[in-house]
């Protein structure tokens, strides 16, 4: 049987306990991400829409429902092909760039092929190509607390780009930059999805972003209301 | 078939690079400001430093021990003496081809003969243990040359060596002149002796390496103990080279089987089997009472690993997010383990041999070993590579345990969790 989509979430539900208190975050959510797609998810604060990304990008698993990649259930994988799968189809930006301290800027970037056994030269080679390319080829050996908000930004998009993902998967990629840089990064977003083919999947509250894209969700505690 | 070889090459070749890979990431991650300039880190590290100097340097001291008391032993003795119990051996060459022609393993023999003596000098009396020996014969058997503290050991007639001992409690120096005497039995009247004198003048001090012997042993030329203690050409024993010097104890054993129950046959280990055997046992009791130094520091290591993975939350669930799986999280954490064990141990091994040094010097400057009870006056310690590679391999063994259940939690960690925790 053909899939026509890439991503799939079908019921998805998630309740956390806090303080002895079941409180549901996401409400039997379901819909379908195409290849290529470029898809948003905005909402206030506490809509859900993190917990459905990171549910989406099995960073995190859902109470209730199932997750599908090109047809293939994600949910009842173990640990280990998750962490293989993550590594090969899903590329991950956060609000806070989350680059680690210690190492430098092109360290930090072919770090995810090295967990993936890719060899160092093609790793560093390829990593020093994407971070060329989203103009930071002087920063290459500059540790994290010696770069810009925007800088670490794109440094962190191309950590999530040297696997060649199938999905880049953001969560308020701009929610932390000032006007001028947020521009960049969304104009650059923008760029990857044309240029690459990428299938974009990204969390927001800022409007004029969430124009942008093909596909729109909003969301009201834990359910999608609109597309 | 050879493609499967190639396969189980690359394989290991991935293996060995991803191996590479945890590694650095591993120092990279827990080299960092706050491991070496902040809190309790550098502390704990340091605790495992001395931990591992403090094994080093006993393990070497009970090594130097050991190795300084043998040495002298050999040195003084040769690997293994031969006596005909209860008499003096009369042929002059007999025994000894008897030895050469034996076995091959026995390189060389020298004569010896010994008597008790009283030694007069200055208005100072003491007794002494007079030791006769073939000085053309003795290089290849006995080391006295590597003894000599002054002066020249190849004797000559009237001519005598002494302990470094003796030449201090009689402040004596080489070309003075001492006394010697001997009491001789009179023959055909069982209960009296007659007493031999003679002066002697002193040709060479030298350090025996043990004690007793630097205080009482004297050395002259057979010839001269012969004359004095008339006894004509015959002679106590035959001191026995071997080609190894450790196999004395077994070459030893078939060596008395062969030449029969009148001869005796010691060999320099038996001499003192008691003291060596004590500081095996010492030696091991030692290692584990200093070794839970290292216990202790891995302890602490352990606390600040749980501090250390606490601060990491968040790198550890990008990492996750970025595709590492909670086995390789684990892996990374152990790794550190590994990391403190081998930079901790390498520091423990500078520091104990600074340590050592120190204890050596200190050996020079006032007295440390009391020579009446260990025997030895002063220890030259010494590192041994098995003792180097045993303390490494345990201190490795106890940071993995210590390391390992940090590891675990660090792994365990969801990255929603870590993300939140941030």
């Amino acid at each position: 049987m053909e899939n026509n989509y890439l991503l799939k979430g079908e019921g998805l539900s998630k309740i956390f306990n806090t303080g002895g208190q079941d409180v549901k975050v996401l409400d039997s959510v379901s819909l379908e991400i195409k290849k290529g797609d470029a898809v948003c998810f905005l909402g206030s604060s506490g809509a859900g829409k993190s917990t459905l990304l990171q549910i989406l990008g099995t960073l995190d698993q859902p109470t209730q429902g199932e997750v599908y990649f090109e047809g293939e259930s994600l949910t009842r994988m173990s640990d280990q092909d998750l962490a293989r799968f993550r590594s090969e189809k899903m590329g991950f930006v956060f609000q806070f760039h989350h680059l680690i301290h210690e190492l430098t800027a092109l360290e930090n970037v072919y770090l995810p092929a090295l967990l993936a056994d890719q060899n160092k030269e093609e790793a560093t080679e390829k990593a020093e190509q994407l971070l060329t390319h989203l103009g930071l080829t002087d920063r290459l050996h500059h540790y994290p607390n010696q770069l810009s908000g925007g800088e670490l930004q794109r440094v962190s998009i191309a950590r999530a780009l040297v696997r060649n993902p199938r999905v880049l998967l953001a969560d308020e990629p701009t929610g932390n930059l000032d006007s001028e840089n947020s521009r960049k990064i969304q104009e650059l977003f923008f760029e990857l999805h044309k240029q690459l083919g990428l299938t974009l999947v990204v969390v927001t509250h800022d409007l004029q972003f969430a124009e942008r894209f093909s596909k729109v969700y909003r969301m009201k505690d834990g359910c999608l209301t609109s597309n | 078939m050879q493609l499967g070889h190639k396969m189980k090459l690359i394989n290991q070749k991935i293996k060995l690079s991803k191996l590479k890979f945890q590694f650095w990431l591993a120092g990279r991650l827990l080299f960092n400001k706050q491991m070496l300039y902040g809190g309790s880190a550098p502390l704990s590290f340091l605790g495992l430093v001395l931990g591992v100097a403090a094994l080093v340097t006993s393990m070497s001291v009970m090594r130097g021990f050991e190795s300084s008391l043998s040495r002298a032993m050999i040195d003084v003795t040769g690997d293994i003496q031969v006596v005909k119990k209860g008499l003096l051996i009369e042929d002059a060459k007999t025994l000894s081809e008897k030895l050469i022609n034996f076995d091959s393993r026995i390189l060389k023999t020298t004569r010896f003969s010994y008597t008790e003596a009283v030694a007069a000098s200055k208005g100072k009396v003491s007794g002494v243990l007079l030791q006769g020996l073939e000085f053309d014969q003795i290089d290849g058997v006995l080391n006295i040359q590597k003894r000599l503290i002054s002066g020249d050991y190849r004797l000559g007639h009237d001519e005598i060596a002494i302990g470094q001992g003796l030449a201090r409690k009689f402040s004596l120096k080489t070309d003075d002149e001492i006394y010697l005497a001997v009491l001789l039995p009179t023959p055909f009247e069982g209960d009296s002796f007659k007493r031999q004198a003679q002066v002697f003048k002193i040709k060479a001090i030298i350090d025996f390496g043990k004690n007793d012997w630097n205080e009482r042993l004297v050395l002259t030329t057979l010839k001269n103990l012969q004359v004095l203690t008339q006894i004509g050409e015959r002679y106590t024993g035959l001191f026995v080279k071997i080609d190894d010097s450790q196999k004395a104890r077994e070459f030893g054993a078939e060596l008395a089987d062969h030449l029969g129950p009148q001869y005796a046959v010691m060999n320099w280990y038996d001499v003192n089997k008691n003291l060596f055997e004590a500081v095996k046992i010492e030696s091991v009791v030692i290692f584990f009472v200093v070794f839970l130094i290292v216990i202790v520091a891995a302890f602490n290591i352990s606390s600040t690993l749980y501090v250390l993975i606490r601060q990491r939350y968040r790198d550890i669930a990008v990492l996750k997010a970025l595709g590492a799986s909670a086995k390789n999280i684990q892996n990374l954490f152990v790794l550190q383990g590994v990391w403190i064990a081998t930079v901790g141990s390498f520091l423990g091994f500078v520091l104990g041999f600074i340590l050592s040094r120190g204890f050596m010097y200190l050996q020079l400057v006032s007295p440390v070993v009391s020579g009446s009870v260990y025997k030895i006056d002063r220890i030259d310690v010494q590192m041994s590579f098995i003792d180097l590679l045993i303390i490494f391999i345990t201190t490795l063994i106890t940071c993995l345990i210590a390391t390992y259940s940090p590891a675990r939690k660090g792994s365990l960690l969801t990255v929603v969790e870590g993300l939140r925790r941030d």
